[in-house]
């Protein structure tokens, strides 16, 4: 017989059943191991009347199930060797589950790193930011001073070191339109504690006459050594001497470190 | 200077602070991490689970004797066992028995099936047939059940009260009660009862052949309904 005449006659269905001879079921195994459609339809009978048998079960009892699991000993069940090749499908969901661990746990990582990298970052900036603002600062301050140097309204007066302080010399710029005045005084050696300089504007005759127009406080402080100091008016020298904190009325000639003639 | 000393204090201030907010983030998504773990891993035991096992797949299991395998032996035959016991025992107790009785001697005798001499399903549905009829005839066995009149498989639909909980099989009910009784005859007899293909035709009338291809016109029909 053809497979084809075994499906159509029925006896696959008696197969199932098993009302079949030996024999009998001994060749159709046979022929459904050779022949896929023969053994589809085998299984597809074989669900068929399971699920019509199993819809038709009245109900029992799950103490019934553990009763047979007792009675074969089967409650402490032997651990089964995994094949990998078969069972590869029950590690996927362990193995997907330990992969978002594992990777969450990196970017928890990365992150908190990402966050300090950031905070390392922000206070460089915030560090610079204040640099920047320094020298921005202290570029206005050498820009306006190189103002001063250039100004062509300005009349420079050199001012020479005197028998207390050779070395010593400086520089005024002023401008005698607006009579601002301002010292260099990078020549001058630092003044000792508690003492100051004192700018002179000198008329010479008919009388010497000396009119302080300020003091160079704050000495350490100005980087540039460039003061500014009060308006002159009408000047023919100028002169620069070392006084107690505070400045006085008369110059101490004695304490002249610089002196010069416009 | 004093700017300087305020700027190098405020980063170490800033620092521990996001150091603990970092550890109590941790410590959150760990717990919240393990739970979607345990709750993906139910998720995929549910779905192993519901995919219902070929017999192939099955017999690799219980040549184990593996303990998840005679679960999964339950859960796939035991409905259908259980009502071919009842068509021929027709008592709930001895019924319960008589399925426990056919559990475990499957179990034990598990190495004498052999796949060359027919389906897994069929041994031990003969199994339940036969394991049933011993007990029949047995001499334990209540005498009064012996000469009850022998009722279809249908009429285990009577005992609807204990038929809760089963809303998937309504509907394969509802089919069965619009086949032809011829059918439910046939499959009463050939399939539950254990019937062989002359005594059928005997006890229905019927001639041999038509027994044989009646029945595989109801199987189809099941077949259609239940698009396998």
């Amino acid at each position: 017989m053809e497979a084809q005449e075994y499906i159509d006659s029925g006896i696959l269905e008696l197969y199932v059943y098993g009302l079949l001879t030996e024999t009998e079921n001994i060749e159709i195994a046979e022929m459904a191991k050779k022949n896929p459609e023969m053994d589809q339809e085998i299984i597809a009978i074989e669900k068929a009347i399971v699920a019509l048998s199993s819809s038709f079960s009245p109900f029992h009892s799950v103490a019934n199930f553990e009763k047979i699991k007792a009675r074969l000993e089967l409650k402490h069940g032997k651990v089964v060797e995994m094949k990998p090749t078969s069972k590869w499908s029950q590690y996927v969901g362990w193995a997907a589950a330990v992969l978002l661990l594992l990777g969450l746990g990196y970017q928890t990582l990365e992150l908190t790193k990402t966050k300090d990298a950031i905070a390392t970052v922000g206070n460089e900036k915030n560090k610079i930011e204040r640099d920047f603002a320094y020298l921005d600062q202290q570029n206005k301050e050498t820009e306006k001073n190189l103002t001063i140097v250039r100004d062509i309204k300005n009349t420079g007066v050199t001012l020479g070191g005197q028998t207390v302080s050779p070395t010593s010399f400086a520089k005024v710029y002023w401008n005698k339109d607006t009579k601002t005045t301002y010292i260099d005084a990078a020549g001058l050696p630092k003044p000792p504690k508690g003492m100051v300089y004192q700018v002179w504007a000198l008329k010479l005759s008919p009388v010497l006459t000396p009119t302080s127009i300020g003091l160079l406080s704050d000495f350490e402080g100005n980087s540039n050594k460039i003061f500014a100091v009060d308006r002159t008016n009408e000047a023919e020298a100028f002169g620069i001497t070392l006084e107690p904190a505070g400045g006085s009325l008369t110059p101490t000639m004695t304490q002249l470190y610089t002196l010069g003639k416009v | 200077m004093k700017k300087n000393t305020i700027f190098f204090k405020t980063p170490y201030f800033t620092r521990d602070l996001t150091v603990k907010k970092n550890a109590f983030f941790k410590k959150k998504s760990i717990i919240f991490i393990s739970g979607i773990t345990i709750l993906f891993n139910k998720f995929c035991l549910n779905l192993k689970n519901l995919k219902s096992m070929s017999q192939e797949e099955l017999l690799v299991l219980i040549y184990k004797k593996d303990e998840r395998a005679f679960t999964h032996l339950y859960d796939m035959y035991s409905k259908s066992l259980f009502s071919v016991i009842n068509v021929l025992i027709r008592n709930r107790e001895e019924a319960e028995d008589v399925l426990q009785e056919v559990f475990v001697k499957i179990w034990k005798n598990i190495d004498s099936y052999n796949e060359s001499k027919g389906r897994f399903y069929t041994w031990i549905l003969n199994i339940a047939r036969n394991t049933s009829i011993d007990k029949l005839r047995s001499k334990d066995f209540n005498n009064s059940q012996k000469n009850l009149p022998s009722d279809n498989f249908v009429h285990l639909l009577d005992d609807s009260n204990k038929l809760v909980n089963r809303i998937d099989t309504i509907g394969i009910q509802e089919f069965v009660k619009k086949l032809k009784p011829k059918c439910i005859e046939i499959i009463d007899l050939l399939f539950f009862k254990g019937y062989t293909q002359q005594e059928a035709s005997e006890e229905l009338a019927m001639p041999l052949g038509t027994i044989k291809t009646q029945n595989r016109n109801c199987i189809n029909d099941l077949r259609n309904y239940l698009k396998i």
